[in-house]
């Protein structure tokens, strides 16, 4: 359907507007005491209410903050943004609190999960707090991540929609075939982002009730992209083939909603959410206007969670998501296998190679191709190339980059040295190595 | 934000803890203007006018915020 895509970005020079579709980041990341347990301090006084706040949230738990930048252009500037915003939060922290710098929570013990599920301040979303305690309980809900939020320029949608016309009845039309052409090969891809971002590799003492399942029994890429981490539950009938099309996300997700299975669209754990219009049916009519990318594991070695290098990659690799063809003729099937492939990534030993290299190096030689042909920034192509990198060296990922750092199963120690003013991050761990700056 | 003087940083630094959105903007002689909204409310300032007082400041441009800011849910 999106035929010649790339051609005609070329055709119309807007390969520079692509180059500033917006990015939002929202970062969720938990508040810790001095002794590592999630903070018993209430959400900070001198913050602004929850009520209407743009910049700074809370979720599940009190102490998981969540914060959130405005769409902005520039890489630079959502990162200053969320420089700012994250120094407000310090700030406005008691003097024994911490940042968790990790997705996975800390060391539970049944006391702190009991005060989580106890202790919660926002009586509007009570009723669906107490339906997500009992259907997941505490501790898969006190997961943390990054999610990237993505729109193209309008006028890049209708410059190119010109082209399309015979084949799209509206512009709508088209503006949901490229996001959802976005989404799809998100999807279908899914695996790459984990293996290079994937930085959850192991589960701290509480986080399983029972057993530690055996695949966890060392450490892994990601527990928080696998099976064992943010997926909706089978019974639930969301699963991955809710990508297959526009409209089977729609009716899906509608449906399960109206037979109760989902609290609201907000249950829906998928790797990529449409967003932008209140009710899910509103897709088809007015269309999709950013899209929110949901598995990103918060990154230790930068203050922010996620570095200027990973940004400027992400960015041109949703370029190349936008222009690469779908073979929709056996979509169930291609999704149902993505989603596999992915769980198999995410579990594999951080420090080896990966399963999908040989494909891996395939996207990136696609990807460096598309720079070229769109003359992309020197910054662009500097983290492509770092990147690549990264793919045939698995040790310069971020979960290999933590074995080092784990000692008896366990990341807790990291908040042995406190910084000394009390209100800074807890020091994120130093780089091995250039070239990976994950 | 960088470019900033120190009272128009802490007033940015203040509008966030409070959720008043903020935006960087220039006007047409390429002076640096703070764009803040707050409850459909907006008011620009010049970045070089903000006073040593900006949280006070903030209070004159946004009366309701004061009570509307502490309540926590």
């Amino acid at each position: 359907m999106l035929e010649n895509l790339l051609a005609y970005i070329k055709q119309e020079d807007v390969a520079e507007q692509l180059y500033h579709s917006l990015i939002g980041i929202e970062i969720e990341e938990h508040r810790i005491q001095s002794d590592g347990q999630l903070s018993r301090h209430p959400y900070p006084k001198n913050l602004g209410s929850r009520k209407y706040h743009p910049y700074l949230q809370s979720d599940f738990s009190e102490s998981m903050n969540e914060l959130i930048t405005d769409p902005n252009p520039n890489i630079s500037g959502v990162l200053d943004q969320l420089d700012t915003i994250q120094t407000v939060l310090y700030r406005s922290m008691k003097d024994d609190e911490y940042i968790w710098p990790l997705s996975m929570p800390p060391a539970l013990s049944q006391e702190d999960i009991h005060f989580v599920a106890t202790h919660f301040e926002r009586p509007p979303f009570q009723k669906y707090r107490d339906y997500l305690t009992q259907k997941y309980q505490v501790p898969l809900k006190i997961v943390t991540g990054l999610h990237v939020n993505f729109s193209i320029p309008e006028p890049v949608i209708n410059r190119l929609y010109t082209h399309y016309e015979n084949q799209f009845k509206t512009l709508v039309e088209f503006k949901n075939a490229l996001y959802f052409q976005i989404t799809q090969n998100f999807v279908l891809h899914r695996w790459l982002l984990t293996y290079l971002f994937g930085a959850s590799p192991i589960a701290e003492k509480g986080f399983f009730s029972g057993e530690t399942p055996k695949e966890l029994k060392q450490p892994v890429r990601s527990i928080r992209n696998s099976i064992y981490g943010y997926v909706n539950k089978p019974a639930d009938q969301v699963n991955v083939t809710v990508y297959s099309s526009l409209g089977n996300y729609v009716d899906r997700i509608s449906d399960a909603i109206a037979k109760h299975r989902l609290f609201s669209a907000a249950e829906f754990y998928g790797p990529v959410r449409l967003r932008g219009q209140a009710s899910l049916k509103d897709y088809r009519t007015r269309g999709i206007s950013y899209l929110e990318f949901r598995v990103m594991d918060n990154t230790p070695f930068t203050p922010n969670g996620i570095s200027r290098h990973a940004l400027y990659f992400l960015k041109f690799y949703l370029m190349y998501l936008l222009v690469h063809p779908v073979d929709i003729s056996n979509i169930h099937e291609q999704l149902k296998q993505s989603f596999d492939d992915n769980n198999r990534v995410a579990l594999e030993s951080p420090d080896q190679p990966t399963f999908k290299e040989a494909e891996g190096i395939k996207i990136f030689n696609e990807l460096i191709e598309i720079a070229k042909q769109l003359h992309a920034h020197s910054e662009q192509l500097q983290a492509l190339d770092d990147f690549s990198e990264v793919l045939s060296h698995p040790e310069l990922t971020a979960s290999a980059m933590l074995l080092p750092k784990i000692k008896n199963n366990s990341l807790m120690h990291l908040v042995s040295k406190p910084p000394k003013n009390g209100k800074l991050v807890v020091p994120r761990l130093t780089t091995c190595c250039q070239p990976c700056q994950i | 934000m960088s470019n900033l003087n120190s009272n128009a940083q802490r007033l940015i630094f203040h509008a966030i803890a409070l959720g008043i959105r903020y935006y960087e903007v220039r006007d047409e002689h390429g002076e640096e203007l703070l764009m803040l909204t707050y409850d459909n409310l907006t008011q620009v300032v010049y970045a070089n006018k903000v006073n040593d007082q900006p949280l006070e400041y903030l209070y004159e441009l946004f009366p309701d915020i004061k009570e509307a800011a502490w309540k926590h849910w």
